[in-house]
């Protein structure tokens, strides 16, 4: 099978809202995909629909083949699933979910769980709820890495986290995706952090989806461009210019075009300009860049 | 599967449940202190002349007691599973959905039974040893409405905590409320016995409400 995951003109409102309109996206074997855009944009809607919890109105979501909203146990034992904020349950120590869990999953690797939870500084009999959020995400890391599925789905794994405990989570995650070849399907508002571990990404808007494509072809294409002008009124969104900013004469654009391209079609526009610079951006700046500050 | 289920249960309910029992047998030890007092104090006429001509029941502070214990296990039960949506970790184990709700709900009803035979129990040694088995028959009649509201508020607590929208669980109260009254009502001394078999059917056909709200929390209807 090439795909993991197969989303298929899916669309969701609720109520007249609408969430997904045609959303299509396939993750591939072996990579880690994110789901990137601003708060409010269906990533939670998303994963809530992938996992089975939300009936889209239209469309097909199949994961590894199987219609999401009706998976079978089988299927559910390959999928590794955290909820935005590293919820577990709160009222077990470290001990007594792992006594839980290892019950569903033949597959259990205990001694992964173990090793992790020895760097921890927990007492055996020290309740989830009675942990601070990076030691839970470090628990909820544990038991996804010893249930050993094909395919993690993250539902925002940044949330609460300081800086250190990301780089962790990410980390271990990595490598874990890389030397398994598992599939990796991540949601994060922290876009700075997922730099070099994506391998493909969809970004949403609130108008659906902006962009798919692979994450090192997204940084390596989509550019960033400064300027002075004063026709700062002709300048506008267009099928070069995907977005810009205009402060007082200085104005930013931002383009899959490369600079000679976007030059004529500024000057076509009207647009005279001076001090033309062509500016290097993360995946931070280049998200930002293709969705906009608000 | 279900025994690792049935463990992270236990480990949500222990403590209610034990309470339960200390409370249960705070109660016994009530009600037959209080019947010792009444037999010292009191002729046998006086005695049969009261649970003939007005209906007294020594077990009657017993009432309300099921009603509280089932919410007590509802509550404990089901609490932890809806804060932070935690009943998705439940439905997302490599089990049938259906399967784990119904499992969810017999571990319930299993230690509600647990926690009333011994009541039920001790109360039909102590009656049987003071009164002629038609006055212990009697009280089991009387009783068993009572305790069947203690699983009717379990059943009802729990549906109204996974469902997953407010009108329907203000829908599913207001049956609740009406529907346990009926159990609760006042009457003379076994005078449940002609529609108790009713009453039996009715609870079982309530043991699925939660079934329907579990459903829907899956689909995610809003």
């Amino acid at each position: 099978m090439e795909y993991v995951v197969e989303v298929k003109n899916l669309t969701h409102y609720y109520g007249s809202k609408k969430v997904h309109e045609n959303l299509n996206f396939n993750i591939k074997k072996g990579s880690i995909f994110g789901l990137l855009g601003k708060n409010g944009t269906g990533k939670t809607t998303t994963i809530n629909i992938l996992n089975g919890f939300l009936k889209p109105k239209s469309g097909q979501c199949l994961i590894l083949g199987e219609d999401s909203y009706k998976l079978s146990p089988k299927t559910k034992s390959q999928i590794g699933f955290l909820i935005e904020g590293h919820i577990q349950y709160s009222f077990m120590n470290i001990i007594q979910i792992e006594k839980y869990y290892s019950q569903f999953y033949p597959q259990w690797k205990r001694d992964v769980y173990f090793d992790l939870m020895s760097k921890l500084k927990v007492l055996d009999n020290q309740k989830i709820s009675k942990m601070s959020c990076g030691q839970r995400s470090q628990v909820t890391l544990g038991l996804l890495l010893a249930q050993d599925p094909d395919l993690l789905i993250l539902d925002d794994y940044s949330m609460g986290l300081d800086a250190g405990y990301r780089r962790l989570f990410l980390d271990f995650l990595k490598e874990y995706g890389k030397a398994e070849n598992k599939t990796i399907f991540i949601t994060s508002h922290i876009i700075q952090d997922l730099d070099g571990f994506l391998d493909d990404c969809v970004i949403l808007d609130y108008n659906g989806v902006v962009l798919q494509m692979p994450i090192d072809e997204f940084k390596n294409t989509f550019k960033m461009y400064q300027f002075n002008t004063n026709q700062t009124e002709l300048i506008s969104k267009d099928g070069v210019i995907n977005n810009f900013e205009i402060i007082k004469n200085k104005a930013t654009v931002y383009s899959f075009n490369d600079v000679e391209n976007v030059q004529n079609h500024l000057r076509t526009k009207g647009v005279n300009f001076t001090d033309f610079k062509d500016h290097k951006m993360d995946l931070e700046d280049a998200f930002i860049g293709l969705t906009g500050k608000y | 599967m279900y025994k690792a289920l049935a463990y992270k249960e236990w480990i949500k309910i222990r403590w209610w449940a034990v309470g339960s029992l200390i409370l249960e047998l705070l109660l016994l030890i009530y009600i037959f202190t209080n019947l010792r007092a009444v037999i010292e104090y009191n002729s046998a006429e006086m005695i049969w002349s009261s649970i003939v001509y007005k209906s007294y029941m020594f077990f009657q502070s017993l009432k309300y007691v099921p009603f509280v214990v089932g919410i007590f296990i509802s509550v404990a039960q089901y609490l932890p599973e809806v804060l932070d949506m935690k009943l998705k970790l439940t439905l997302h184990l490599p089990l049938e959905e259906n399967r784990v709700l119904l499992f969810l709900n017999l571990f319930g009803t299993t230690t509600l039974l647990l926690l009333f035979i011994p009541l039920v129990a001790v109360l039909v040694i102590g009656s049987s040893i003071v009164f002629p088995s038609e006055i212990t028959y009697a009280m089991i009649i009387s009783i068993i409405p009572w305790f069947l509201s203690g699983f009717l508020s379990y059943f009802f607590v729990s549906a109204i905590m996974i469902e997953p929208t407010w009108s329907r669980r203000l829908v599913i109260a207001i049956i609740g409320y009406f529907l346990i009254n009926e159990f609760l009502v006042d009457v003379i001394l076994g005078g449940f016995i002609k529609i108790i078999v009713v009453l039996i059917v009715f609870t079982l056909l309530y043991n699925y409400a939660h079934m329907l709200s579990g459903l829907r929390f899956k689909r995610g209807s809003k």
